[in-house]
């Protein structure tokens, strides 16, 4: 998937998979908060723009 | 050639077993062929086959509409006859392995195939004429009105045959004619791609998907897309809208191609049925170069091993995978 993202020139980081057991509560948090940092950082989608609906 | 393969499927139809027959047969206008079924032996006359025959007629087993039957009263199971060239068979070999049909339900009449024509290409040259064309060694002999015109083979041939591993079948019951060399697939098509920056590709892709107008002939025409109910016309949840702009086709045309992966076997029919050009080969080729290079994985082309995304490997690459330290 990251592969063909990163073909269609879509930021492949704003799909990411990790493997985190329901036990692991601190890795959980601070792996969504990672991940809400990196796509902070990289913003809106710029290729996909979303519709003003009128 | 011909006349061989008349007496081998009529052989077949007088079976009691079988069904119905799957060919070519010469289409109403210009250099068209259309798919044919026969389910007489004289139905099987029409039959035909040259550098024409581009279909994939591994599609139409699995398009099969299956009536409802009493209660109780179990289909008979009656085989389909089917004529397949290298490529149409990795599709029946993919199909097969994935449970979509099974084996004893086709007999399958392998044509070993040099490569057949690019009908835009074709028709761009010859423009509103009809005839035939044959491939020869020395290339295309068309042939209009008796007159007989040679053109090199590189000039009509369709792109997927220039690189096709493949030419011959690789399960049949019955083979007609000798089989050909392979050629090698070194996927430059996708290497030039790649090598564009991020924001060339994406300029690229944007102004190809803004074209797409969903009409969903490439997962019609597709042999391995035969989902009884697609995720891109589901409505709850609705994977992919139904408006056609940019963000609902750029959703359908990966998800097409994430759902392909390991599993295009390349005959190259969703970019010939495309009625706006859109180069889906690049897609699902993409996809199947990862493959073959993460899994060492070709799809259709070994009838023994196992889909390759339905099993796992303590070696398969894990790098998609992120790693959290806490």
């Amino acid at each position: 998937m990251k592969n063909l993202m990163e073909y269609v020139g879509i930021e492949p980081e704003r799909v990411q998979m990790a493997w985190v057991s329901a036990s692991e509560g601190a890795r959980w948090a601070k792996m969504i908060h990672d991940v809400t940092d990196e796509i902070r950082q990289l913003g809106p989608m710029k290729q996909i723009p979303r519709r003003e609906i009128p | 050639m011909i006349d061989t393969m008349h007496r081998m499927i009529k052989k077949y139809l007088a079976l009691e077993d079988v069904k119905y027959a799957i060919g070519y047969e010469k289409g109403s206008y210009g250099f068209r062929v259309s798919p044919s079924f026969a389910y007489t032996p004289e139905a099987v006359d029409r039959f035909t086959f040259s550098a024409l025959c581009v279909n994939n007629l591994a599609v139409y087993p699995m398009l099969e509409e299956k009536l409802p039957l009493p209660r109780g009263q179990i289909a008979p199971k009656l085989k389909t006859v089917v004529l397949v060239k290298g490529c149409d068979s990795k599709a029946l070999v993919q199909i097969i392995k994935e449970k979509g049909r099974t084996r004893d339900e086709f007999v399958i009449i392998g044509i070993p195939c040099k490569g057949v024509v690019d009908l835009a290409k074709l028709e761009a040259r010859f423009p509103e004429v009809s005839g035939d064309a044959a491939i020869t060694d020395d290339g295309f002999v068309i042939t209009i009105d008796g007159v007989e015109h040679t053109v090199p083979r590189a000039e009509l041939i369709a792109a997927k045959c220039e690189r096709c591993e493949h030419p011959n079948p690789v399960i049949y019951d019955e083979l007609l004619g000798e089989p050909v060399e392979p050629g090698e697939d070194t996927f430059d098509d996708v290497a030039d791609l790649e090598a564009m920056s991020m924001e060339d590709r994406w300029k690229y892709w944007e102004k190809e998907f803004d074209r797409c107008i969903r009409c969903f002939a490439c997962r019609n025409v597709c042999p391995l897309c035969y989902c009884k109910s697609c995720s891109g016309e589901e409505l709850n949840p609705a994977w992919v809208r139904r408006s056609v702009n940019i963000s609902e086709n750029t959703a359908w045309n990966l998800l097409r191609a994430y759902h392909l992966a390991g599993r295009c076997i390349g005959c190259g029919e969703c970019e010939r049925a495309c009625p706006m050009g859109l180069p889906l080969s690049l897609l699902n080729r993409k996809m199947a170069r990862d493959v073959r290079e993460m899994f060492d994985y070709t799809a259709g082309t070994n009838p023994d091993d196992k889909p390759v995304l339905t099993f796992y490997n303590p070696n398969d690459p894990e790098g998609f995978i992120k790693l959290v330290v806490i």
